[in-house]
């Protein structure tokens, strides 16, 4: 049953089981990320009995998605209305999607605005979401020292996109950008010094990439996980 | 004026002074640093690369070894992440017991930081008196989860079990006993002229370089800078404790040794109120076997030994995270050491080094 979870839509149940650990062609043993997001539970509608049915998307009302008041989100809408793309809420942190190109300036804004003050870049990462129009996704949490309050901003890049850096905005932006360089291969402009940081300097490709193999050399192993 | 080149100096990566892997290039203009540039990434294992393959109960043993001196925070940033993710509430027994072991492996944390700085700048007899307390702690540790160093011993939704019969009377013991040791390192060090004529003045961070630089734990601290995770958006019940968050006023070494010898004491006042108000009740709320949260995104920090530790967890689908972030403060740390360091002598890079407390586990991830 466990088994079964874990791969919802393994299209057939392969055999017995995949016993060599790396057989020739067949589908691979755990799909790497980039699926489809398929309903898990109708790839299995005859599945045993009593198997707890995978939970259910929540409602847009559930109350972790709850809406909570933010005064850099009120200042972030109010200054830059037209750049602000989406809103979302979950338990309790605030995320706006905001527009790649104004980047800087709401930075730069948010920074410097009284009423916000967010003064520590607390982190910024990236994530891949590959099949979409724009696969990457780097997250700004921000935190304000005198307020106390948080907020995360999120902009999209497609590959081979860059965006301007915050280093100049909040030095500590510095190496998360190169931190982003090296694991992603997302460029930023204007940044002074974008090189690889955890990998060594003539390292092929980017680890978090989601096509990227989790183990194992590419010429060994054609196909990975 | 006589005219020097600037020589390149490497620093490491295997100096005894670096505390792991770091190599530092150093220009070096006689002995005077003009340019310094941490080179890292010797220990990086792609732990967020793995995590993203693996059941959110599989990650814990994870994070315990990406900050292996302070992992009781570890442990319970990344659950705390989870269960905010889920939506669980722990018991407040499990809340109490979990600030005690955080408490206790950062007063272990702060020793063994003391020990090895100052056995950098030459104070070579503290690191005998530290590890002999160090031992208590992880004697302490030994004998409520089997693991002395990376213990793994929080589950999502409290505690794996509740604490053994005579447990917290052993914790009060050691800490009814452990300020008269602490001064004992107060007496060889805080006013010892060798020890201020080495710390003092050196390695200086201003509080708006502090901030800009995003440091966070003893190092901002040091600074001037009022910020303290418990304390600002407090987790586990940390808002039922009193205690003070100590700030430094120059931003030298020396302020942020105060700041840690201090948290220390401080740790104390928090683990005695815990244990005085321990709860009675269960430690684990019934959480399901499989975790499998609704899908959405948390950023949750906790103020581990060495500063703001963020969990960033994406969550899609199935029992896996989608993306896994550790913001590790030791990285974001050690971004502020060329600030530091530029126009001191090489010797006070030692110093500096030592007193941003980096693990370079938790900075190459």
């Amino acid at each position: 049953m466990a088994a079964d979870e874990q791969d919802p839509e393994k299209p057939k149940p392969a055999p017995p089981r995949p016993a060599p650990p790396r057989p020739a062609p067949p589908a691979p043993a755990r799909p790497a990320p980039p699926r489809p997001a398929a309903p898990p539970s109708a790839a299995q509608p005859g599945s045993p009995a009593g198997a707890a049915p995978p939970p259910k998307p929540p409602p847009p009302e559930d109350p972790t998605r709850k809406a909570v008041p933010s005064v850099p989100l009120d200042c972030l809408r109010e200054k830059f209305a037209d750049a602000v793309e989406d809103v979302a809420y979950f338990s309790g942190e605030v995320t706006a999607r905001i527009k790649v190109e104004r980047l800087a300036d709401i930075c730069r804004f948010l920074k410097a605005d009284p009423r916000t003050q967010l003064d520590l870049l607390s982190d910024l990462c990236a994530a891949d979401y590959p099949g979409e129009a724009k696969r990457f996704e780097i997250n700004y949490h921000i935190y304000s020292v005198p307020h106390r309050h948080r907020i995360r901003l999120k902009v999209r890049v497609a590959d081979g996109e860059s965006v301007s850096t915050v280093s100049t905005i909040w030095a500590t932006a510095n190496w998360h950008e190169r931190e982003a360089f090296d694991l992603f291969g997302i460029g930023f402009t204007g940044h002074p010094d974008l090189t690889r940081i955890l990998l060594p300097d003539d390292w092929k490709g980017h680890p978090l990439r989601k096509e990227y193999p989790l183990e194992g050399f590419p010429e060994q192993h054609p196909r990975y996980r | 004026m006589f005219h020097t080149e600037i020589l390149e100096v490497n620093m490491g990566p295997q100096h005894p002074a670096t505390h792991g892997v770091l190599r530092v290039i150093l220009g070096l203009d006689g002995e005077t640093v003009v340019s310094c540039k941490p080179v890292i990434g010797y220990l990086h294992r792609g732990v967020e690369k793995l995590a993203e393959h693996k059941l959110y109960v599989m990650i814990p043993p994870l994070c315990d070894r990406l900050d292996y001196v302070g992992s009781a925070s570890q442990n319970l940033g990344y659950i705390q992440a989870v269960e905010k993710l889920c939506g669980i509430e722990v018991p407040e027994r499990g809340q109490y017991i979990r600030v005690i072991l955080a408490e206790l492996n950062r007063i272990s944390s702060h020793l063994v930081w003391l020990g090895t700085h100052g056995l950098d700048i030459g104070a070579m007899t503290v690191f005998f008196y530290t590890f002999r307390e160090r031992e208590m702690i992880l004697d302490l540790f030994e004998a409520f989860c089997g693991a002395r160093l990376t213990y793994n011993s929080m589950r999502i939704g409290g505690l794996l079990e509740d604490v053994p019969p005579g447990w917290t009377d052993r914790v009060s013991r050691f800490i009814t006993l452990f300020p008269s040791r602490e001064k004992e390192y107060e007496d060889l060090l805080t006013v010892n002229r060798i020890w201020l004529g080495r710390t003092q003045g050196v390695g200086v961070l201003t509080p708006e370089d502090a901030i800009a630089l995003g440091t966070s734990g003893p190092t901002l601290r040091g600074s001037g800078v009022d910020y303290d995770v418990r304390k600002a958006q407090p987790y586990s019940s940390y808002d039922q404790f009193d205690f003070d968050v100590p700030v430094g006023t120059k931003g030298d070494t020396y302020d942020r040794y105060r700041i840690r010898m201090e948290e220390m004491r401080q740790s104390c006042r928090i683990i005695r109120q815990a244990l005085d108000r321990l709860p009675e009740g269960e430690v684990r709320a019934k959480v399901p076997k499989y975790i499998k949260p609704p899908a959405g995104e948390v950023y949750h920090v906790v103020e581990s030994p060495r500063g703001e530790q963020g969990f960033y967890i994406v969550h899609k689908s199935g029992e896996m995270p989608y993306r896994m972030r550790f913001r590790s403060p030791s990285f974001v740390n050690l971004q502020a050491l060329p600030a530091m360091c530029r126009g001191r002598l090489i010797a006070d890079v030692v110093a500096i080094i030592g007193s941003i407390d980096i693990v370079l586990g938790d900075v190459d991830r």
